[in-house]
């Protein structure tokens, strides 16, 4: 008998107990029930003696299989070892033998012919129908077989196939293949089921063969989220939680992975605020509570909190989850106001070892230049200007330029393209990411390395960045878990951008063409041109003597130690440290601005800045199911410490000698004149807290959580540092309840919840609280000021009066939303409404200056945010070949001053130009909004009709308004530019200031669409923000023909044809007689550039809104027949552009910029920002 | 098994509440941000914070640029530039709402004598007013005590009467201060000068005329004295009378000029015409 056994099935019963649970019931079951089909006797009419004493089960069965053909299967852990039974039976029958040896056990027995399946009671087996029970049947049950693999082409074993409406079923083997032997004839429906992926269901329809394609769980409600201190499951969730995958992001090409969010979230805004490698990229969530303070979320990587994610590489993202409202980040207290993103970074899976590469290679191109002058137009420009000014001779102009008649000659010439030179290559991308990754349950690892090379487009500007990442789980005993993670990243970027210093304009305007010193070998030397022209200096020459080199070593660990104390209470210690070490070198050499105030010789900067901190928790978490029969129960409670410390150096020298270069001055500042050493140790931000949370579930269908954190914070005064934050939020699972049944056919689910809570803003300046002194080296020298002086430092007081009453700024938050699932999960989304309020806002109060300070700090403003979010993801269509899915957010929000104090308003100056530019551009009033634009109305140009002339001037007439107030360069006449009068005293000041613009967006969102047909994928992003207005500096700057910039270029809006002009074109004088001016300008549609100070108009002010082709990407991969040939599990090309298209009316570079961030109340400001580029990548991912 | 569990657990919680029982965890220092206690228990800073006072004087509204260009269009001085919607506004006494440059002297000088305040709290408060170093540290009060008078005198040649405060502003101080008669504030300052006279010393010892000497201690008492004991237009009744004991002032006005010249610590120019001689002519006036 055995071995009989041995031949057919050797591998079969000895290694019963070792393989893992699924393939051995995949493997029983298969056997079972494919051996069910060929009918039984020989169990019926076999006859048996048996005679055993005081045996163990296991001996007793071996016995029978040794006198007889019977084989016994059965998973391990079945038979209860330490059970002895006595048999004394004689030509018995298996079943009464059998039913005698397990009476009084939980061990049932099914006789197959020669097979007897053991399994325990309640097993699910149990649940299988006996194949030989009696059917009821009106036709011929038919087989149904098939085989059922998963969207990577891998056959899986162990799917559970039913037939719908029965229990009848079984589950495939190892190869993935099943067999349902009476399939009756009315039944209609098989159903697939299988953890983690989605429930499949398909109709027979007749056929005898059904293969399936399981795909994987991703949207829907088993879904795990993270959520403070937790995960959770998102049907669970009481709170306003959105996520984005990390297979959304990984395809991204971008170096970041907050770029990679935007447009995907509800409510959540990503600003990339310039084009620049490095540039800031500003996260809102639900709008910005602060109006004086920063508004930015915190940062939370795997539980640490860090400054930003800048630095996370995307494909080490697992997913990103972001807290909106308080029941959901009050659990991070005084830190949660603004929200919270909780970035998980992969770890490691079970199952074999997996190596994945991936790559890509791109090119970038700008995607825009703006319009300038042609050479014509501008030696035309200069020399009217200042034939009307009559501040510089126009002899000057023709001394360089050649005389006034000659001009003509410059329409054949073509002006250098400043933009093009320094915008114009081609710039390049190249990643590489490489990963391990695999473990098994009781231990996982992933290991990551990411490196991303970009050359920019702007000449003399990259970014490198390499990514280390280790993560590892291990499991060690059945009580303890250990998870390490370390994370080490290395950023340079080169290049010092175009918004420091303005730098710009330069671009812009630097002039097109160099007159008669192209032509002519003249006595004009090129110093005496350069010298009139310092104020605008050669773009390239002044970004290749602008040296930036930046180097940002970051590096974090985070160990974990969870133990299981009981079966329903886990404790949890969390440690983690961060060091970070960010260098910038710097030097400016003769060609740039910078060294005009130092005797025009190169100056170099080096900053060191050291960044360290560390965060130590405890949390102690108990969690239990039916306390009460459908009772369930989780509470958390824990404790935490947060420190964070930076230093800072910078060293600086000035009088290098003049044509040393950038490296050779950097590693030899003794060559120049070395400035004091300025160290600065900032005060340790150091936060200590105590928290809490309660879940409770009534069968999922009635949920409630609560939580609680205090928090003290060292940037207040001892009595006012602790601040005590609560939540409460409350969920309703409407498609449990029975009045819901009969809709149980489409709605999956429908979860109803409101949430109300508390959390706090602690980014506030440090040592607002005490009065400070610092030290400055100001210009006090002692001594004299001659040879012998000695610059002496002084020691002064802070300017603002310190406020030891300070606290927090608190935002309250009121949240009602709706998730929905239809169709299982074909359809899901939510809807949200909420309300924020953000009171005990820090405003610096204007107080007497008879107390020495002017402002002081305190809390008394307040603002709202009010808004609507809806999510909606869609499986549009789902067959065996090809799927296509889309998803849209959107996401409107309002935000209100409500409170200022007895401040009641103020006119916010951006100064985005130290002088000549506007004053108090931004109102800040009660009722109003945060970014309102202030400013006058343009009404266009001045005609005939509003002078008289007299005595060869020209008289504004009465009852016209008057402009001069101006002054400068400016002349009140006809062409020049005219505002509109507001207030109705013919006078244009500051009392005729109205809001132009707003920069908050009426709503903002995104769509998604990814399409599969066979082994090709494609998906599509679009983002948009719609109703915002952009103040665009760049235009009325570059529209004005300030006395200082004597050979600034201007843009095309100032083109000869639409300008209004004074110059007879035939002999280059000023024209006097009005008759004849308004005949030549009678087509003119633009003002004058004439004037020395910028006031900000409406014309200056654009609508921003855009819609944006962010993501566009195609890819194949090859199937996976073919792949196992290679020993290749995955192989896909693709391709992908990045920020292909923008549809906008904005005039300017890019709609999407904030230019004037150091402090909210300036926002939407496009000045001198880096353009934006395009890219085209071709990338491939492998794994092994 | 378990008990080791336990113990463990136990040990963390300990460990951790140790560090956040003690409620200095959440006190805060930083090297590069001075205190009052700080700033003024060192020598070198104290004499580094009396610097700020003196570089109050070098802001651009005050003596470095504008303030040239007040109290001009009088008898001895006119200023030929025409009204010009700025600083030249204030010259012809002509200044209009949006001249700010009226506010900007009065932040100044406030700002100037909180600072001052600063140090007069604080220097007596100090270790250094006992210590090794308590000759410094007077001196260092009485420029200061010197420095707030000269101030305040400013302000009310400028205004007449201002609010007035004694010590340095604190957070929950009443900002809204009232207006004070000059009378009070030249009789508080004239008689806080007189105890601090003794502290600063003269200029054969100090050898440096960039910071404040007993002469000039004695000279703006006097100074004081006279305006304070001469005519003035009064701001309520728009009166032009002195100020209430004006003999003994002139007394004080008086004596103090005679202490100065007594001292022989420096010589006299003998020509009071020489005076404009010199400075129509651009010459240094070598006594």
């Amino acid at each position: 008998m055995k071995k009989k056994w041995e031949n057919d099935v050797s591998p079969f019963k000895g290694d019963v107990r070792k393989i893992m649970l699924i393939m051995r019931l995949a493997v029983l079951l298969t056997f079972v029930l494919t051996w069910s089909v060929t009918a039984g006797t020989y169990s019926q009419n076999a006859r048996l003696n048996l005679s055993v004493e005081n045996a163990a089960i296991e001996q007793v069965l071996q016995e029978i299989e040794h006198s007889s053909k019977f084989i016994f299967v059965y998973e391990s852990g079945t038979l209860d070892k330490s059970l002895k039974r006595s048999i004394y039976v004689k030509n018995e029958t298996i079943d009464a033998i059998l039913s005698q040896l397990f009476e009084g056990t939980d061990v049932n027995f099914r006789i197959d012919d020669r097979q007897i399946l053991l399994y325990k009671k309640d097993s699910f087996l149990n649940t299988l129908e006996r194949p030989d029970a009696p059917l009821v049947q009106t036709q011929q049950p038919k087989p149904v077989s098939g085989k059922v693999i998963d969207s990577s082409g891998n056959v899986l074993p162990g799917v559970a196939v039913v037939i719908k409406g029965t229990n009848k079923g079984t589950v495939t083997g190892i190869d993935g293949k099943y067999m349902l032997a009476d399939v009756p004839a009315d039944a209609r429906t098989l159903v697939f089921s299988f953890i983690g992926m989605k429930t499949q269901e398909v109709q027979i329809d007749g056929k005898t063969v059904v293969n399936v394609k399981m795909v994987e769980e991703t949207i829907g409600i088993e879904e795990v989220v993270a959520i403070g201190y937790g995960t959770a499951r998102r049907k669970d969730i009481t709170g306003s939680v959105s996520s984005v995958g990390g297979t959304t992001l990984k395809d991204v090409p971008v170096t970041s992975a907050a770029q990679a969010i935007a447009g995907r979230m509800a409510g959540v805004q990503v600003t990339k605020t310039e084009g620049s490698p490095d540039a800031e990229i500003k996260i809102r969530v639900r709008g910005g509570g602060s109006i004086t303070q920063d508004n930015s979320p915190l940062y939370i990587v795997d539980g640490f909190p860090v400054d930003n994610i800048t630095n996370v590489a995307p494909a080490d993202i697992a997913s990103i989850d972001i807290l909106k409202d308080a029941s959901s980040t009050a659990i991070y207290g005084a830190r949660g106001a603004n929200g919270v993103i909780l970035v998980t970074t992969k770890g490691g899976s079970d199952g074999k070892g997996k190596v994945s590469y991936n790559t890509y290679f791109g090119v970038k191109e700008v995607t825009k230049s703006l319009d300038v002058m042609s050479p014509y137009d501008y030696v035309f420009y200069q020399y009217e200007r200042r034939a009307v000014e009559q501040m510089r001779a126009t002899n000057e102009l023709e001394r360089y330029y050649g005389d006034f008649l000659d001009f003509d000659l410059y329409k054949k010439m073509q002006g250098t393209d400043w933009q093009d030179k320094m915008f114009g290559r081609t710039g390049t991308s190249k990643y590489h990411n490489l990963a391990f990754s695999g473990g098994s349950k009781s231990f996982k690892y992933n290991i990551s390395l990411t490196q991303n090379d970009e050359k920019e487009v702007m000449l003399g500007s990259g970014y490198s960045r390499t990514n280390f990442t280790v993560k590892t789980f291990h499991k060690i005993n059945d009580w303890l878990t250990i998870d390490l993670n370390t994370r080490l990243s290395d950023t340079k970027v080169k290049g010092a951008g175009t918004s420091s210093n303005s730098r710009l304009y330069h671009t812009i305007q630097f002039r097109p063409v160099d007159g008669l010193m192209d032509f002519v070998d003249s006595s004009v030397t090129d110093e005496d041109f350069e010298a009139t022209n310092s104020s605008i200096v050669n773009p390239v020459d002044q970004t290749n003597d602008d040296y930036r080199r930046v180097k940002d070593l970051a590096f974090y660990f985070n160990g974990a130690a969870t133990i299981r104390l009981s079966k329903n209470l886990n404790y949890r210690f969390e440690y983690g440290t961060q060091y970070g070490q960010e260098t910038e070198n710097r030097f400016y050499g003769i060609n740039t601005t910078n060294v005009n105030l130092y005797g025009y010789q190169p100056i170099v900067a080096i900053t060191k800045n050291d960044i360290k901190g560390y965060r130590l928790a405890n949390i102690l978490t108990y969690s239990k199911r039916d306390f009460l029969p459908g009772n369930n129960v989780t509470i958390m409670v824990g404790e935490e410490l947060n420190y964070y410390k930076r230093e800072r150096l910078i060293a600086s020298a000035k009088y290098f000698p003049m044509y040393i270069d950038a490296k050779t001055a950097l590693t030899n500042m003794s060559l120049g004149t070395a400035d004091p050493i300025s160290t600065t140790d900032f005060p340790p931000n150091k936060i200590s807290s105590f928290f809490g949370r309660l879940n409770y579930d009534y069968k999922g269908r009635y949920l409630v959580s609560a939580t609680f954190r205090a928090d003290g914070s060292s940037k207040f005064a001892p009595g006012n540092q602790w601040g005590f934050f609560p939540s409460a939020a409350l969920a309703w699972r409407l498609s449990d309840e029975k009045f819901m049944a009969e809709t149980k056919s489409w709605l999956s689910d429908l979860k109803l919840r409101a949430s109300y809570g508390e959390s706090g803003n602690n980014r506030i300046t440090d040592d607002a609280w005490k009065k400070t002194f610092s030290i400055t080296s100001g210009g006090l020298t002692v001594n004299g000021d001659g040879d012998g002086a000695i610059p002496t430092p002084i020691i002064l007081p802070g300017s603002i009066l310190s406020n030891p009453e300070l606290k927090w700024e608190t935002t309250i938050t009121r949240n009602i939303g709706l998730d929905y699932s239809l169709f299982r999960q074909r359809i899901s989304g939510s809807v949200e409404l909420y309300k924020n309020t953000t009171k005990d806002l820090l405003i610096k109060a204007t107080i007497p200056s008879s107390s020495g300070y002017s402002t002081q700090w305190q809390n008394i403003g307040q603002t709202s945010n009010r808004g609507i979010e809806i999510t909606l993801n869609s499986l549009l269509v789902e067959k065996k070949d090809f799927q296509l899915s889309a998803s849209f957010n959107i996401g409107f929000n309002r935000n209100r001053i409500d409170n200022l104090g007895e401040v009641g308003s103020w006119e916010q100056t951006a100064r985005w130009i130290v002088t000549g530019g506007p004053a108090g551009d931004y109102l800040i009033k009660e009722g109003g909004q945060v970014g309102q634009m202030y400013g006058q109305v343009t009404e266009g140009m001045y005609s005939f009709d509003d002078f008289d002339y007299v005595d060869n001037k020209y008289i504004l007439k009465e009852g016209v308004v008057n402009n001069g107030l101006l002054g400068g360069s400016y002349k009140l006449m006809p062409g020049a530019l005219k505002l509109k009068d507001q207030n109705g005293d013919f006078l244009i000041d500051g009392k005729d200031k109205v809001i132009i613009g707003n920069a908050n967006p009426k709503h903002t969102g995104g769509i998604t669409l990814t399409a599969q047909f066979r082994g090709f994928d494609l998906s599509a992003f679009f983002n948009w923000v719609y109703g915002n207005d952009i103040y665009n500096a760049n235009k009325l700057f570059c529209t004005a023909a300030y006395a200082n910039y004597p050979y600034n270029n201007l843009l095309n809006e100032m083109n000869l044809e639409d300008l209004f002009s004074y110059i007879d074109k035939s002999n280059g004088n000023v024209i006097t007689d009005p008759a004849q001016l308004a005949e030549m300008n009678k087509k003119a549609t633009i003002w004058s550039p004439l004037m020395n100070n910028i006031p900000l108009h409406s014309w200056g002010v654009e609508d921003g809104s855009f819609l944006r082709l962010n993501t566009l990407t195609v890819g194949y991969s090859l199937s996976a027949s073919l792949l196992s040939k290679m020993r290749i599990s995955k192989l896909r090309v693709y391709a992908s552009a990045y920020n292909l298209w923008t549809w906008t009316n904005y005039s300017g570079y890019d709609p999407e910029v904030d230019a004037m961030r150091s402090t909210p109340l300036t926002p939407g400001i496009d000045w001198c920002a880096y353009p934006r580029s395009r890219s085209f990548n071709l990338g491939l991912n492998v794994e092994f | 098994m378990k008990m080791k569990r336990y113990v463990k657990f136990f040990c963390y919680i300990l460990l951790s509440l140790s560090v956040v029982s003690c409620e200095d965890y959440l006190a805060t220092e930083s090297k590069s941000t001075l205190t009052e206690e700080t700033t003024f228990g060192n020598l070198d800073f104290a004499t580094k914070a009396v610097y700020g006072v003196y570089e109050q004087l070098t802001s651009n509204p005050l003596y470095d640029y504008n303030f040239m260009f007040y109290k001009t269009d009088n008898d001895v001085e006119v200023n030929w530039g025409a009204n010009n919607g700025a600083v030249y506004n204030i010259s012809h006494y002509a200044a209009t709402e949006g001249t700010n440059y009226l506010q900007q002297v009065w932040n100044d000088f406030y700002s100037g004598i909180e600072k001052a305040h600063l140090c007069i709290d604080n220097l007596p408060k100090s270790a250094l007013w006992e210590g090794e170093h308590a000759n410094e540290a007077r001196r260092l009060y009485g420029e200061a005590v010197t420095l707030r008078a000269y101030f305040y005198s400013e302000l009310i040649h400028h205004w007449g009467d201002v609010p007035f405060k004694t010590k340095s502003t604190q957070a929950g101080d009443e900002f809204n201060l009232p207006k004070t008669d000059r009378d009070s504030i030249y009789e508080f300052l004239i008689q806080d000068m007189k105890e601090v006279e003794d502290y600063v010393p003269w200029m054969s010892k100090t050898q440096t005329t960039e910071r404040i000497n007993k002469a000039f201690v004695k000279g703006l008492r006097a100074r004081m004295a006279l305006a304070y004991a001469g005519y003035s237009l009064r701001n309520k009744t728009f009166e032009t009378r002195r100020g209430r004991h004006w003999e003994e002032y002139y007394k004080i006005a008086r004596q103090e000029c005679k202490e100065v010249m007594d001292s022989g610590e420096h010589q006299f120019n003998p020509n009071f015409e020489n005076i404009f001689k010199n400075l129509h002519t651009y010459t240094m006036d070598l006594t």
